[in-house]
């Protein structure tokens, strides 16, 4: 059973990962510009607090070296709380990567605030993360072996410093310890074993102690109960926090992003064949309510995304069961956000390769390079083409050229992203908006949830990309959404991410 | 002398002088490996303070800083000085006054110190990977308990444990004609409260928690042991007032010195200025507890009846809460004033992610009961009767 603390708890850190925001991986990927500087920056959470974030900054097209700091800014206390700047290293042999790491120290709302500067000028950017305990990680076999031998080593090596206090160090030099001393000294030195035992228990039992406090503390999300039921205009899903922190009002109120207080997300658990984005309004602070969409009936993996004034973000996750019978009942609802949008999709595993046919006729075709690696910087691009293979124009859909999520197949993994990358862009314009003259370059203004397109995909408005980090190896579905004609439709591409 | 069959040869007694032709060592002849453990006892200790004073202000480190770099230099001195002394000692043919005068170790000689040192350097080495595997499993421990810390303590502690035995054989040796060996054992006992008080800081170092019932509990179990001990084992009058004075005169120079050098943190939040190295707490004012102490176990005869050391042990707890009482109470209020807010005392310096506030000024915990300096005399009671076995123990060291 002790030996089971060492080396395992396997089974934690798998819910961890379950259950932290942006489920699967709190890691932030944006792209977007600084300034004048288009960049890529990567953000690695360091999975304990405190912990050390990895940094990765790719500036696109430099001509010549910059100078890229990096800075990380809590909440509540901002650029003047946070610590001077850190430049920011040169990876060698990668023109116009630089790398860094941050130690970010306390759990909650974060941004790392990126400065470039070169020969255009200054340019900053607001990352926004969220600083959680994620994991506890296990103690290696070799590591557990080497701390139980040199505990062994140390503990023999008292026992004996005992026995030789009581048996020869009060005798005056040069004279042997007598039958009774000996016998007094084998008493000391069993005696002292008792004593450092007592002390090692007393030790191991608070180990355990600090280790049990730690998981508790590991983050996960609020706890939800959802259902969907008949109503009077067609069946609601509805989703109710009843997390007793969430009741206690230890939390700052939630906030718009892109102008929803929750994007939620739908995935059909029988073969990820049936998805659907939807956005449930608030009818107080605890319960949200949507129309069901008319999607089969079956089990759903729901993933509910929201974001507090803070800059915290957290995904709500839940299965629900959608009756055959509930949905059968009910008239169609028509009263919906129009934002709302939901496909049929084949199974997983079904699609075919690396082109997808929407139901408008077009295609979308993933624009794959090198085979996805795990852990590895990856841009998940995509082009949309009209059915007579011309470029199709996409329209902006909830101030983006495109969503996408990427989930795995067991669900353990689901992340939300646009072309600006995982990151919450509410987050991020509230890190702006309170820091506001802080940096030159205004931000990324591209990133802004109110503005239309990103500039970077404006030149090419039938590619959306999005930059990406497989957080563990297994079989993936990616969910991508773009608007034509008013209308919204999504693909999906099937992938496997092998073992590193 | 009576050698036994089973010998080993090289701790073989027969190649031993006899205990009457050893001088009694003086004042001018403290071996090197002396004053070699009491440098590692001072450096680790500097460099703990260094270390919590680094953490306050500058928050970050690498293995590498200054401050790490003085704790292990006094493991490494430590361990390195003490090695090459037993392996000497076991080996070396003109070592054989010296093999008469250490304790075997799995089948080695040397001075029990020189063993204790090296346990306490082991211990240090292997809070190492320990401690690193703690920051990955768990996140960065930023405070002085935790488990891999206690691990490093138990390593620091022992050194100077043994640090403390090497001085007394010298001093029990010398039929009480080596003054330097009483200063110098007073100077490693001092090392050695400092320690237990930088261990105990969570608890009861700051002022404002010293009028809690936390403090007095605390106090009466950590220091009585030690200041007894102390007391009962040095041949001056004065072996637990000297030890506490250089408790207080080398925490206070730290913080005048401390103070001196500008820094600034390097990780956020900073909810606070901070330009200078954050100097630890004005320490307590220990030394008149220990004169009391002192003065108890000078008077108190130490032979007699059984009852004997349980009447004085029962004495010095009652002593100890009651003094540290009296002098504690009102020191604390003034360390919260204005008056103790300069470079001397080096009060209401606080950590650069300490968010300002009037607790700075204010006692914290609730107010303090009878009962609970009740309960902390029982707990000194238990902590000096500890002290005087130890204290006993040692006063009969000599190797």
């Amino acid at each position: 059973m002790r030996l089971h603390r060492l080396f395992g708890l396997a089974f934690a850190v798998g819910v961890a990962l379950v259950a932290s925001a942006h489920v699967g991986s709190t890691n932030a990927y944006f792209e977007g510009m600084a300034g004048s500087y288009s960049v890529r920056v990567i953000v690695r959470m360091p999975g304990v607090i405190p912990g050390l974030a990895q940094i990765s900054v790719r500036v696109a097209g430099e001509s010549a070296p910059s100078v890229v700091t990096v800075r990380p800014l809590r909440w509540d206390a901002g650029l003047e709380g946070a610590p001077p700047p850190d430049t920011a290293q040169a990876v060698s042999g990668e023109q116009g990567l630089y790398s860094a790491e941050l130690w970010l120290m306390t759990a909650g709302s974060y941004s790392v605030h990126v400065s470039v500067s070169g020969t255009e000028g200054e340019g900053t950017v607001f990352v926004p993360v969220t600083a959680v305990a994620e994991r506890r990680l296990d103690m290696n076999r070799a590591m557990a072996v080497g701390l139980i031998g040199a505990v062994l080593f140390l503990f023999v090596g008292a026992m004996t410093v005992f026995g030789a206090a009581v048996r020869e160090s009060v005798l005056p030099p040069g004279e042997q310890p007598d039958a009774k001393r000996r016998r007094r000294a084998a008493i000391a030195t069993v005696l002292g074993g008792v004593l450092v035992a007592a002390i090692l228990w007393g030790g191991w039992a608070w180990w355990g102690g600090v280790d049990a406090a730690y998981r508790a503390g590991i983050f996960r999300p609020l706890a939800v109960t959802s259902a969907v039921e008949s109503g009077e205009a067609g069946p609601v899903l509805t989703l109710h926090i009843d997390d007793p922190e969430w009741l206690g009002r230890g939390w700052t109120p939630l906030m718009p992003d892109h102008g929803k207080l929750m994007h939620m997300f739908l995935v059909r658990d029988d073969g990820l064949g049936a998805f659907a984005h939807v956005h449930p309004v608030s009818a107080d602070s605890t319960s949200f309510s949507v129309a069901f969409p008319p999607l089969p009936s079956g089990s759903y993996r729901i993933y509910a995304d929201i974001v507090q004034e803070s800059g915290f973000t957290q995904t709500l996750v839940d299965t629900v069961m959608v009756a055959a019978a509930t949905l059968s009942g009910s008239p169609v609802a028509n009263d919906r956000d129009p934002d709302d949008s939901w496909a049929v999709l084949p199974a997983h595993g079904q699609t075919a390769g690396e082109r997808f046919a929407l139901p408008s006729g077009r295609t979308m075709t993933w624009e794959a390079g090198a085979q996805p690696r795990l852990d590895a910087e990856t841009m998940l691009a995509f082009r949309v083409s009209e059915a007579d293979g011309m470029p199709a124009s996409l329209e902006p859909y909830m101030g983006m050229l495109s969503h996408a999520a990427v989930t795995r197949d067991d669900g353990s993994v689901f992340i939300h992203m646009h072309p600006a990358g995982s990151i919450n862009l509410a987050a991020q314009a509230r890190f702006e908006r309170a820091e506001q003259g802080a940096g030159q370059g205004g931000g990324s203004a591209a990133s802004r949830p109110d503005a239309a397109v990103a500039p970077a995909d404006a030149a090419a408005s039938d590619v959306v990309s999005f930059p990406f980090v497989f957080p563990a190896s297994g079989a993936y579905r990616i969910f991508v959404q773009v608007k034509i004609d008013g209308v919204v439709e999504t693909a999906v591409f099937d992938v496997e991410v092998p073992e590193d | 002398m009576t050698p036994t069959a089973t010998a080993d040869p090289l701790t073989t007694p027969s190649s031993e002088p006899p205990a009457e032709s050893v001088a009694p060592p003086g004042d001018r002849d403290v071996p090197w490996y002396v004053w070699a453990v009491l440098f590692a006892s001072t450096s680790v200790v500097l460099g703990v303070i260094w270390d919590i004073s680094w953490h306050r202000t500058i928050g970050r480190d690498t293995f590498w800083t200054p401050a790490h770099m003085a704790i292990y230099l006094g493991g490494a001195v430590a361990g390195l000085s003490c090695g090459w002394l037993v392996l000497r000692t076991t080996f070396a043919a003109v070592a054989a006054a010296d093999r008469a005068a250490g304790v075997t170790f799995w089948g080695f000689r040397g001075p029990l110190g020189a063993w204790v040192c090296i346990w306490g350097s082991l211990a240090m080495i292997v809070s190492g990977p320990f401690d690193d595997w703690w920051h990955s499993a768990y996140g960065l421990d930023v405070e002085i308990l935790s488990p891999p810390h206690t691990v490093l303590a138990a390593g620091i502690i022992a050194i100077q444990i043994g640090a403390m035995l090497m001085v007394l054989s010298r001093q029990n040796n010398s039929g009480g004609h080596s003054r330097l060996a009483q200063h110098l054992f007073a100077y490693a006992g001092g090392m050695l409260i400092i320690s237990m008080a930088t261990l105990a800081t969570e608890y009861v170092g700051f002022a404002n928690m010293q009028r809690n019932a936390q403090f007095y509990l605390v106090s009466a179990g950590v220091f009585p042991l030690f200041f007894v001990g102390t007391s009962r084992a040095s041949l001056s009058r004065w072996g637990a007032t000297s030890a506490a004075a250089v408790y207080m005169g080398l925490t206070i120079v730290m913080i005048w010195i401390l103070q001196l050098f500008a820094a600034e943190p390097l990780l956020g939040p900073i909810m606070r200025p901070v330009d200078s190295m954050v100097p630890p707490a004005f320490p307590l004012l220990l030394i008149v507890p220990a004169l009391a102490i002192d003065g108890l176990i000078r008077t108190l005869p130490a032979q007699g009846s059984r009852l004997r050391p349980w009447i004085t042990a029962g004495a010095v707890g009652v002593a100890f809460v009651a003094v540290l009482l009296a002098v504690q109470w009102y020191f604390s209020a003034f360390l919260l004033g204005e008056g103790a807010r300069n470079f001397l005392f080096g009060a209401d310096q606080w950590d650069y992610n300490s968010v300002p506030g009037p607790w700075q000024y204010e006692f914290w915990g609730s107010p303090l009961r009878a009962s609970a300096l009740a309960w902390a005399s029982l707990i000194g009671f238990a902590s000096a009767r500890i002290g005087l076995w130890w204290g006993d123990w040692m006063s009969r060291v000599r190797r």
